[in-house]
């Protein structure tokens, strides 16, 4: 495959003026978001989708990749300057980041942010430009038995990532299941748990779901915190980093750049993940891991390069199999079902527009982030100082709109409102929000995959284990389903802290 | 803690979810399961249903067996809660009747004198400006559908 025509075709979409400005503002969305405690990525590409309903399908995309990566980069500044962390994949940075900027670096803590997630950002590009092809086309043999496998195995690694109990991720997942039959059966056209709301034939919506769950349920738990913000005063200085500081960083920032991006792959471990194990490595091989937790600047690098890798990495089971990793891809998932384009192994090869204008808006867009975070740094630290009091409305104002444009259906405003007080509800008894919104997305594809895997071998289940691939991969699946059993690898599971959001 | 902490929240929820599971294996059956080798509509939702049930009860008795169950408190806020979820629903309520732009002034308002007061100068001013702005981005930019009001503008 000549990947060097297809990246310039890539660009050449890119550059159009229209795909250029959305880049940017999606770049700039995210910053926000990642800048503001309180609203995380999930919720503001949920928020943000129905107003990429009018465009292309590829600016739709390259606005909402945007928001998502832009965000891993807002994320480390508040971490670093208010001790608050933007978003979850940002909370291990507060550890060494706000240290760092107590003692009068905030400069260069900010700055090796900035640098190591621009490099990490650009390596997982090359990565998921050269990968996501090659998979897609080993791929093109799947049938619905390979399919119905491989999001079993899906959902398994997703549980099995699950920061806290297992049982309760699990049961998370079967949650997210049954609110995705709600609606007409595809097949026999029979209602399911439509509780006789004829607008809930049609099945739950993504986007009030998505937007109850973290957005709704989010502002709730935060108007009950008075979050207390002391922001860093004096100005911040010396942005880039010295020679001894890009020494310290450098090997860092490439180990964080491959751990994200290979555990971006796998589904449910996402950026928050591939910071936490990020720093853990870094604090085993440093020579002085004493220093860590007192302002290491590898403590910043890492996690901070590994979780912009991570969300490169996360593109890559979205686009070559058509199956999401975390509840962000869910959403683009739905983004691409409703610009009518069809994820699966083919849509490399039937949209090379729309994979190679992505791809090719993840780099300039990375570039954009830099630029975007390090000289104008002052315009987010002032954006800090807005009190909640007077964010949340807007913010649940934005909710509203956006769940009513969606579909223009009032019945979807209620079900957001009913998802919100059911996420704040789950969140205080100690339930993650991730496995169902997966669980909810793979759950009819599951279920077809099942069905047609079931009409080709004529009723029989056995088709799932004696076609090799498909029985491969349940074995697999079906071991690590058996492993928590043994106590060692229960105890290693714990080390995983608890995210609020992925 | 006594070993049989009844007021666990892993045993309240784990009891809301183990009812729920078997609420949904019922109505599943009811649906018509059809046979593994023929699944009817009710085949799916009767698994997770039967998932969740089996897993609920897997955490109740973790908690009735005090397995390093870890326990801890709540505190959930109805007051605010409820204050905050009022105004949304009153939101979705009035939205087609009264239109866009007043609907959202009133909501921005309401809410920003509710939870943590401002000013009247501060709340109003702020309803004015984040009900004009939504209006203008998403009526006349994005054109989406907002309702309109009695008087036929905004």
């Amino acid at each position: 495959m000549d990947y060097y025509s297809l990246i310039l075709q890539g660009f050449s979409i890119v550059f159009q003026p229209t795909n250029l400005f959305l880049c940017f503002l999606g770049c700039l969305m995210g910053t926000l978001v990642g800048v503001l405690p309180g609203l995380g990525p999930t919720a503001a590409i949920a928020l943000l989708l129905p107003t990429t309903f009018h465009f292309a399908p590829v600016s739709a995309i390259i606005t909402l990749c945007g928001i998502y990566y832009g965000a891993m980069y807002g994320g480390s500044t508040t971490s670093i300057l208010v001790n608050i962390p933007g978003e979850a994949a940002s909370v291990i940075t507060t550890l060494d980041g706000y240290k760092m900027a107590q003692d009068g670096r905030a400069g260069p803590a900010l700055g090796i942010a900035a640098f190591g997630s621009y490099i990490a950002g650009t390596l997982s590009i090359v990565g998921l430009m050269f990968l996501a092809p090659l998979l897609a086309r080993g791929a093109l043999a799947f049938g619905p038995p390979e399919y119905f496998s491989l999001m079993c195995l899906g959902l398994t690694i997703l549980i099995y990532l699950a920061s806290g109990s297992m049982i309760k991720a699990l049961m998370m997942a079967a949650l997210g299941l049954i609110i995705g039959c709600i609606g007409a059966d595809m097949l026999t056209n029979v209602h399911r748990f439509t509780l006789g709301i004829p607008e809930l034939m049609d099945g739950v919506g993504l986007i009030p779901l998505v937007m109850g769950l973290f957005g709704i349920s989010e502002v709730l738990l935060n108007i009950e915190i008075q979050v207390k913000q002391e922001i860093l005063k004096g100005k911040i200085k010396n942005l880039l980093p010295n020679l001894q500081e890009w020494k310290d960083s450098t090997m860092p920032i490439l180990r964080g750049s491959l751990l994200g991006f290979l555990l971006g792959i796998l589904p449910g471990a996402g950026p928050a993940i591939a910071s936490f194990v990020s720093y853990a490595v870094e604090k085993r091989v440093s020579r002085h891991p004493k220093k860590f937790g007192q302002g290491a600047i590898e403590g910043v690098a890492g996690p901070e390069s590994a979780n912009n890798a991570a969300t490169g990495g996360s593109f890559i089971p979205l686009f070559s199999l058509g199956i999401p990793s975390n509840s962000v891809m869910a959403i683009l998932l739905g983004a691409l079902m409703i610009h009518g384009v069809v994820p699966g192994p083919n849509l490399v090869q039937q949209n090379p527009d729309l994979f190679w204008g992505v791809v090719a808006s993840m780099y300039l867009g990375n570039i954009m982030l830099l630029v975007l975070n390090l000289p104008l740094i002052g315009l987010w630290v002032k954006l800090l100082k807005v009190p909640y009091a007077i964010l949340f409305p807007l913010i649940l104002l934005f909710c509203l709109i956006g769940a009513y444009t969606a579909s223009n259906k009032i019945v979807d405003v209620y079900l957001m409102i009913f998802f919100g007080l059911m996420g704040y509800l789950l969140r205080k008894y100690r339930y993650e929000a991730a496995p169902l919104i997966l669980a909810f997305v793979l759950g009819p594809m599951l279920e077809d995959a099942m069905r047609q895997s079931l009409i080709i071998s004529e009723g029989s289940p056995k088709i799932f284990f004696t076609r090799p691939i498909s029985g491969t991969i349940l074995v697999v699946t079906i071991l690590l389903l058996l492993s928590p059993l043994l106590p060692k690898i229960q105890k290693k599971r714990q080390v995983l802290p608890l995210d609020k959001e992925n | 803690m006594g070993r049989y902490d009844w007021r666990k929240p892993d045993y309240k929820s784990g009891i809301l979810f183990l009812a729920l599971g078997l609420a949904v294996c019922y109505f599943s059956w009811k649906i018509g399961l059809g046979s593994p080798a023929k699944p009817g509509p009710g085949f799916m939702p009767f698994l997770a249903g039967l998932l969740l049930a089996a897993l609920s009860f897997a955490l109740v008795v973790q908690v009735l067996l005090s397995w390093t169950v870890p326990t801890w408190k709540t505190n959930i806020q109805w007051k605010n809660i409820l204050a905050v979820l009022a105004t949304m629903i009153a939101y979705g309520l009035l939205l087609e009747k009264i239109g866009f732009v007043l609907v959202t002034l009133g909501f921005v308002i309401l809410l920003m004198k509710v939870i943590e007061p401002q000013s009247w100068k501060r709340a109003v001013l702020g309803g004015m400006i984040s009900s004009m702005a939504s209006y203008l981005l998403f009526e006349t930019f994005l054109k989406s559908q907002l309702p309109r009001s009695f008087l036929g503008f905004f």
